[in-house]
C-alpha cells in the first residue's frame, strides 16, 4: 500500500516537475507582458547579456579547479581515499563516487560545479550519481565563500555559530540529496505489473547470443557439471526482453561483438550446492562471493544474468579476470584504481565498460563486486514479482 | 581554505603520481583539463543567457516584490530582534526572494545591503549579531526552489526530474539551518557578549 503511494506520488511528481520549465519560460513573459506592461524582448536581451560575462568569468575558475582536480585523479591519490572510504559509505548507503563533491561543496562554488560537471560527464545525465550530484549541488551553498563575503563586508571577525549552523545545513542538505535521490529514483518503476511468470530460453528469442553455461561444465571454481542435462540458459520474459535489447544495442555499436552468456536463471537447488561448496568461508563472508540459499539470489528467481562479451566465433575478450574470480580484480568499483596501479590494462576495463553501457541501456543495473553480473531489478523488486524456481 | 585545498590536490598528485609512476598522466591531466574547462565554459553561454534572460523579465515585472509580501510574516518570526519597520527587513526578503529564484547576482548585493543594515543594529561592530547569523545559516543552507541555470544546462532533459528532489533536500537544510541556529544562540559557549565584550 505505501509502496503504491509513493509509485504514484513520483508519476506525479515526475509529470509535473516535467512542465514546470517550460511553463515558465512562457508564463514569465505573459505576466511581465500583460499584467506590467514590461517590454519583455528588451529586458531579456538586456538580462540575456549577462549569460556571456557569467560564462566568460567562469573559465578562471573551472581551469584553475579542472586542472587540480585532473591531477589529482590521474595520480590515484582519489581512488586511494575512495578505497578506503567505500567500505564504511556503503554501510551507510552513500554513493562513494558523490563523496568528492560532498565534500568540495561548502568550500568551493567554482570548484564543486566542476566536480558536478565531471560527474555527468562520466556517469551520464540519466543515472543516479548524477541525480544525487545535481540535488546535492543545487541544495547547499558555498558556505566558507557566502560567510567570508557577507561578514566580511562589515567587518565581523567574531562569527559565533554562523559557520556550525551553516555546516549543519549542507550536512543536512547532502544527507537529503541522498535520501530522496534513493527513494524516488533508485528503484526504476515498472509500469508492467503483471508481468506473467513465464520463463523463456534466451536463444529462441535472440539465437546471435552465445550461450555457454559455465556450471553445466567442468570450468567453474567447483571444477564440476553440477547442471547435468540443463544446458539452455533460460530468464523470465522481461529480463530476457531486456537482453535482447543489449544484445541488439552491442551489435549496433560494433557488428563483430557478441553477449556471451554464463548464467542465467539458476534453480535454488544449485544455489545451495555452490553455498556448500565453499564451507571453507564463514557463512556471514561467503554471501560477498555466493548469495544465501535461504534469502535466494536474483539468479534464483530468473531475472540475474552473467555474461560477458565475445567475437562472433565465440571468443571471449580480455576481461581482466575469468569468470567467478572472487577478488577486488574483479570489482567494477576499483576498476580505475586498479587501472592506475597496473593490474588491469585500458583494454580490459574498455571492455568491462563496453559490456556495462549496453546492459545499463537495456535497463540493467551494475553490481560492484562482479563485473559479470547484472541485475534486471532490485532484490525487493524481484521478490514481490517474482516466485523462486526450486 | 580553498588555497589550501587547491595546493593540496595539485602537492598530493604530484607526490602520489610520483610513487604510483602516473606521473605522465597526471601531466597529461593538467593539460586536457585546461582545454576542457574552456569548452564546458563556452557550452554554458547560451543556456544561462536563456536562463538569465527571463528572471530579468520576472524581476521587472514585480514578481520579486510579490514573492517578499509573500514571505513578510515568516521574517518576523525569524529576526524577532529586528524592529518591524526597519530597512533591513525589506533586504533580507528581498534577498531571500531573490535567492529562491535563483537569481544569485541580484542576491548577494541585496545581501550585503542587508548586513549594513544589520550592523547599524549591532552594539559589538565585530561580534555577529543573532540576526546576523541567522541571516547567514539561511543564505548558505540555499533557499533556491529554482534549479540553477547550471544544473539545468548539465543535466539537460534531466533537470526536470531532479526539480523535486532538490526542493525537499534544500527545505531540510534551510530547516536545519534554522533550527541549528535558533538552538546555537542560546547555547553558553556562542553567547553574544554584554557590554560590547566577547567572552569567548
Amino acid at each position: 500500500m505505501a509502496k503504491i503511494m509513493i509509485d504514484s506520488f513520483v508519476i506525479l511528481t515526475n509529470q509535473i516537475s516535467r512542465y514546470i520549465i517550460p511553463f515558465l519560460l512562457v508564463l514569465i513573459p505573459f505576466y511581465g507582458l500583460f499584467f506590467k506592461k514590461v517590454k519583455v524582448y528588451e529586458s531579456f536581451v538586456e538580462g540575456a547579456k549577462d549569460g556571456f560575462t557569467i560564462a566568460v568569468r567562469i573559465i578562471p575558475y573551472l581551469v584553475a579547479i579542472l586542472v587540480a582536480i585532473g591531477m589529482f585523479r590521474a595520480s590515484g591519490a582519489l581512488e586511494m581515499l575512495l578505497l578506503f572510504l567505500t567500505p564504511f559509505l556503503n554501510i551507510v548507503g552513500f554513493p562513494p563516487e558523490n563523496l568528492p563533491l560532498a565534500l568540495m561543496r561548502p568550500l568551493s562554488g567554482s570548484g564543486s560545479l566542476g566536480l558536478l560537471t565531471d560527474l555527468i560527464d562520466r556517469y551520464g545525465q540519466d543515472s543516479l550519481i548524477s541525480k544525487i550530484g545535481a540535488t546535492m549541488y543545487g541544495s547547499t551553498e558555498t558556505t566558507f565563500y557566502v560567510l567570508a563575503v557577507y561578514f566580511g563586508s562589515v567587518g565581523i571577525r567574531k562569527s559565533r555559530h554562523a559557520l556550525i549552523a551553516g555546516l549543519l545545513a549542507d550536512l543536512a542538505g547532502i544527507i537529503g540529496a541522498v535520501f530522496f535521490c534513493q527513494i524516488l529514483f533508485g528503484n526504476p518503476i515498472v509500469s508492467n505489473q503483471n508481468d506473467n511468470d513465464e520463463i523463456v530460453n534466451i536463444q529462441e528469442l535472440d539465437p546471435s547470443i552465445i550461450v555457454d553455461l559455465k556450471y553445466s561444465t567442468q570450468d567453474n571454481f567447483l571444477g564440476k557439471d553440477i547442471y547435468g542435462e540443463l544446458d539452455s540458459c533460460y530468464l523470465r520474459k522481461t529480463p530476457a526482453a531486456m537482453l535482447v535489447s543489449a544484445s541488439k544495442s552491442l551489435q549496433e555499436l560494433n557488428p563483430d561483438l557478441r553477449l556471451l552468456v554464463y548464467d542465467g536463471l539458476r534453480p535454488r537447488s544449485i544455489q545451495k550446492k555452490l553455498w556448500n561448496a565453499l564451507d571453507t568461508i564463514p557463512e556471514t563472508e561467503r554471501t560477498k562471493f555466493v548469495a544465501d540459499p535461504i534469502k535466494g539470489s536474483i539468479h534464483n528467481y530468473g531475472a540475474a544474468i552473467d555474461l560477458t562479451l565475445a567475437y562472433k566465433n565465440g571468443m571471449e575478450l580480455d576481461m581482466g579476470t575469468k569468470y567467478d574470480y572472487f577478488g577486488a580484480l574483479a570489482f567494477p568499483i576499483y576498476e580505475d584504481s586498479l587501472l592506475n596501479l597496473g593490474k588491469l590494462s585500458k583494454e580490459q576495463v574498455e571492455n568491462r565498460r563496453i559490456l556495462r553501457k549496453v546492459m545499463q541501456k537495456a535497463g540493467f543495473s551494475i553490481l560492484n563486486s562482479e563485473w559479470w553480473h547484472f541485475n534486471a531489478f532490485s532484490y525487493d523488486e524481484t521478490k514481490n514479482k517474482y516466485q523462486i524456481v526450486e | 581554505m580553498l588555497n589550501y585545498i587547491w595546493f593540496g590536490m595539485m602537492f598530493v598528485a604530484v607526490i602520489v603520481g610520483t610513487i604510483t609512476g602516473n606521473i605522465d598522466a597526471v601531466t597529461q591531466a593538467a593539460i586536457d583539463m585546461s582545454k576542457t574547462a574552456v569548452t564546458i565554459a563556452l557550452g554554458l553561454i547560451g543556456i544561462m543567457a536563456l536562463w538569465l534572460g527571463i528572471m530579468k523579465i520576472a524581476e521587472e515585472a514585480g514578481l520579486i516584490r510579490i514573492i517578499a509580501r509573500g514571505l513578510r510574516p515568516i521574517t518576523l518570526w525569524l529576526f524577532p530582534d529586528i524592529p518591524s519597520d526597519h530597512p533591513a527587513i525589506g533586504s533580507i526578503i528581498l534577498n531571500m526572494a531573490a535567492n529562491i529564484l535563483g537569481l544569485g547576482n541580484a542576491a548577494t548585493p541585496l545581501g550585503l545591503k542587508a548586513m549594513e543594515e544589520l550592523q547599524e543594529l549591532n552594539d559589538d561592530k565585530e561580534t555577529a549579531t543573532n540576526a546576523m547569523c541567522t541571516f547567514l545559516a539561511i543564505n548558505t543552507s540555499s533557499v533556491q526552489i529554482i534549479l540553477p541555470a547550471t544544473v539545468v544546462a548539465l543535466m539537460g532533459a534531466a533537470a526536470n526530474q531532479i526539480f523535486i528532489t532538490t526542493i525537499l533536500a534544500t527545505g531540510l537544510s534551510t530547516i536545519t539551518a534554522i533550527i541549528a541556529v535558533k538552538f546555537l544562540e542560546k547555547m553558553k559557549r556562542f553567547e553574544y557578549p554584554k557590554n560590547g565584550k566577547n567572552h569567548d
